[in-house]
């Protein structure tokens, strides 16, 4: 990731929910969605994608389809059931998470 | 602007030259290559300078590397590297948390031995089934031959399976008599449980070899 050490540890919570969102994705495909959705603020770098792309395959929560696209194999990524049971978890640890956040920073100021 | 075959070749023998020949992971990285060369030339760049400027962006992830937990003799791309490292700790942890609570088992069910019997029993079922891995593994070896195929399982696979047949080697108590304490000694748990663990070990290194037929299949019908 480009600017911050703060998102490190959502990383994966990020994945979970663009994957939620989109049904399934590649790789690539989330860098950009990330990039794009954040007008650029987080870049996702390939040495942080994959490791994290891979563990969460590897947890049971992501589940594997390979399609051949444009003369080369593209690898998507979608979740599994017990990965959509995660997403809602982790989202509202997330959510839980900025809101004392929010308490320790603002204390006046709160998004609801 | 799709990349042509001549210059997806050019990508794939950079990742050769790199040792990424794992197919679980190869082919997820020559996408994402092309797909930001593929960028790089719509914005007008041609296609040797976007090349190195994605080889400058990989370097990190696909120089060479080592992970203790797989022996320093063991390299390839850190990409590679790092996953099998992550599988090899959970290999470990599952086979000891294994190892121990059977061995606990064994351990309460003491008192119902029939000392001979129980112990000719353990010492004599567990050699049996540490051989029957032996051959379970080398069972492995030939179909992973046969498959022609590399994935970081098969990279792992090779690497435990050597470890295991080292193990039923020293921790087979066919060839080890004294593994479990003498005649006149105390039933030794200690033995037991490095047996079990090698037992356990075993196990999920065949699960290794599973998850790479997994891959194979899984890439020869993409």
């Amino acid at each position: 990731m480009s600017n911050s050490k703060l998102y490190k540890g959502s990383l994966n919570t990020i994945i979970l929910k663009l994957l939620d969102e989109e049904g399934k994705m590649y790789g690539y495909e989330i860098t950009q969605k990330v990039k794009a959705l954040t007008q650029g603020e987080l870049k996702i770098t390939e040495g942080a994608l994959y490791p994290a792309l891979h563990k969460l395959e590897a947890e049971g929560l992501l589940d594997v389809e390979v399609a051949k696209v444009d003369n080369r194999i593209r690898k998507y990524y979608k979740l599994t059931e017990q990965g959509e049971k995660e997403t809602v978890n982790r989202l509202a640890e997330l959510e839980e998470f900025i809101r004392s956040m929010q308490q320790l920073v603002n204390p006046k100021w709160s998004i609801q | 602007m799709h990349l042509n075959q001549y210059q997806l070749d050019l990508i794939e023998s950079y990742l050769n030259k790199m040792g990424l020949t794992q197919i679980d992971l190869r082919h997820e990285v020559i996408d994402h290559m092309s797909l930001n060369i593929e960028k790089q030339l719509g914005n007008g760049l041609q296609f040797q300078e976007a090349f190195e400027i994605e080889m400058r962006k990989w370097a990190p992830e696909l120089r060479s590397s080592f992970s203790l937990w797989l022996g320093i003799a063991n390299v390839g791309p850190k990409i590679m590297i790092d996953k099998c490292a992550r599988i090899t700790k959970e290999l470990y942890l599952k086979s000891g948390i294994a190892a121990l609570l059977t061995t606990l088992i064994f351990y309460f069910l003491r008192p119902f031995w029939n000392n001979d019997t129980g112990i000719f029993i353990i010492k004599d079922g567990l050699g049996v089934l540490l051989l029957a891995g032996v051959l379970f593994l080398v069972y492995g070896f030939y179909q992973n031959y046969r498959l022609g195929l590399k994935s970081s399982y098969s990279f792992l696979f090779k690497l435990s399976s050597s470890g295991y047949f080292l193990f039923t080697v020293i921790m087979n108590p066919f060839a080890m008599a004294t593994l479990y304490g003498t005649e006149h000694e105390a039933f030794n748990f200690t033995g037991l449980f490095f047996s079990l663990f090698a037992l356990s070990f075993g196990y999920f290194t065949y699960e290794l070899f599973q998850k790479h037929k997994l891959q194979a299949k899984r890439y020869a019908n993409g």
